[in-house]
């Protein structure tokens, strides 16, 4: 067994933890992060979440200037992440701006931030075994596994930016968990690549709907290709295909279902990679471009924090003296594979999600960001997405840090 | 002059847009569909519930941005 002693300790290499480990080391605290998979990025990178969405304010068109929603992480690294040419433009699609990035590249730049930061220490390829408590309603530390070798960390401050609010469930703190069937769906996201320039795009997008709707109606491909939309990728002849999955009955915290999502995701995968090959006008020369090391999750245990986050505090825009980072994406409502449903603020408007949605409500030292932050089900489908999780991240790593 | 069949092949698509995109959305006979979140997906789900609600099978040369810009384009279409 090996011990270490940190400041802060973050739990989970997303956007929200990475954004909450260089906040936290940037402010002089010593940090550890902590991810399972071989890079960071979370969904974005291991998930291939190809866009950074809630990035910038909403706006009514394209006569309105970019703004980023959140001055700090967000926009320092999507600056950077474009620089690098991990990233190009921020494109339009519908009434959304998001910045389309190469999820390999996004984990590069993620190494290099975290590398060049003092104080900051990354373990990969590593799980959190188990959650000290210590008598005073306040976590003392994580004990982490890694290829057979138990680390006890002990630690001033813990933020969960697990997405699935591991650390919370693990120490007994209070979580929420939507029904089933109303559980954001999950998806599975895969690159393909030397596809004819514009075959996803303008009418050609239609076209292709409609041959997956036929091939489906008369049974040459599976009902879950229905949940596949595709998009152009970094370069004209890449394009990415996600296949939102209905997953029933869903449960994003049952190895059971995660290994049924895999599965049909994977097969549903191969399935619409070949029908496009052999029926669709410019994806003959077609070859799978990337793989996810795992399913996408949108939605699973949101941790009860000393606030939350509701629906209409999204939908109103509502402002707040004391805002940890701004929400500027609609509810994004997927809660069937039939494509996303999406009611937009008034005006526009960004709304501020409070710092106390950060805290748990039972563990003075534990922090939250990310999709498990304290928010309703219905505020969650806006605050989930990939800009706002870096955003409440930042914000999560500097309030530890007062603490210490 | 309109036939009662194609009132109800009207009345039909309505439900089946404001089934397949957002109920909210609130689709009438001239609401542009794409602005409505007509995407790719739901153009599935729509295409699917045209040939099994109403019986039209549209062939893919049809299926453009002109003749599904509202659920009357739509209806022209289903009826030429």
């Amino acid at each position: 067994m090996k011990t270490l002693s940190v400041d802060v300790v973050v739990a989970g290499g997303g956007m929200a933890g990475i954004g909450a480990a260089i906040a936290s080391a940037r402010a002089g605290a010593r940090t550890l992060l902590v991810e399972r998979h071989g890079g960071l990025g979370g969904m974005a990178f291991s998930a291939l979440v190809h866009t950074i969405c809630g990035l910038y304010r909403l706006r009514n068109d394209e006569s309105e200037q970019l703004e980023f929603s959140n001055p700090g992480l967000p926009k320092e690294f999507a600056e950077r992440l474009l620089a690098s040419g991990g990233a190009r433009p921020a494109v339009r699609m519908g009434r959304l701006d998001v910045l389309p990035h190469r999820p390999a590249a996004l984990a590069l730049l993620a190494d290099r931030l975290t590398n060049e930061t003092r104080g900051l220490e990354v373990f990969l390829h590593t799980e959190v075994g188990a959650v000290h408590r210590s008598p005073k309603s306040s976590l003392a530390g994580l004990q982490l596994l890694c290829r057979g070798r138990i680390w006890e960390v002990e630690a001033r401050a813990v933020v969960d930016c697990t997405g699935d609010a591991e650390i919370a469930a693990m120490a007994g703190a209070a979580f929420e968990t939507a029904p089933p069937e109303s559980l954001q769906r999950p998806a599975w996201i895969f690159g393909i690549a030397r596809v004819a320039p514009g075959s996803v795009s303008g009418e050609a997008r239609l076209r292709l709907a409609h041959a997956i709707a036929s091939a489906v109606a008369s049974e040459k491909l599976p009902a879950e290709a229905l949940g596949v939309a595709f998009r152009e990728g970094m370069s004209a002849t890449e394009a990415w295909a996600t296949i939102d999955l209905q997953a029933e009955p869903f449960d994003p915290c049952s190895p059971e279902c995660l290994a049924r999502v895999e599965s049909t995701g994977r097969s549903t995968a191969f399935a619409v990679l070949d029908f496009l090959r052999s029926q669709i006008e410019g994806f003959e020369s077609a070859v799978l471009g990337a793989t996810p090391a795992r399913a996408g999750i949108r939605e699973s245990r949101r941790i009860v924090g000393l606030a939350q986050i509701t629906e209409d505090d999204i939908l109103l825009g509502k402002d707040t003296p004391r805002a940890a980072a701004y929400a500027s994406w609609p509810l994004e409502l997927r809660e069937n594979a039939k494509g996303p449903k999406f009611r937009f603020p008034e005006d526009n408007r960004s709304a501020a999600i409070p710092t106390d949605c950060l805290r748990s409500r039972d563990f003075s030292n534990l922090f939250m960001a990310g999709r498990c932050l304290s928010a309703t089900h219905g505020a969650q489908a806006s605050i989930r997405v990939t800009g706002t999780c870096m955003a409440t991240g930042e914000a999560a790593g500097k309030a530890a840090t007062q603490l210490l | 002059m309109k036939t009662p069949a194609s009132d109800d092949q009207g009345a039909i698509l309505l439900d089946i847009l404001r089934e397949v995109l957002d109920p909210v959305a609130g689709v009438e006979i001239d609401t542009d569909l794409f602005e409505s979140g007509l995407d790719s997906m739901a153009i599935m789900q729509l295409l699917i519930a045209i040939e099994t609600r109403l019986g039209k099978n549209i062939p893919v040369r049809e299926v453009t941005r002109e003749n599904f810009k509202s659920p009357r384009a739509i209806l022209s279409l289903l009826a030429a």
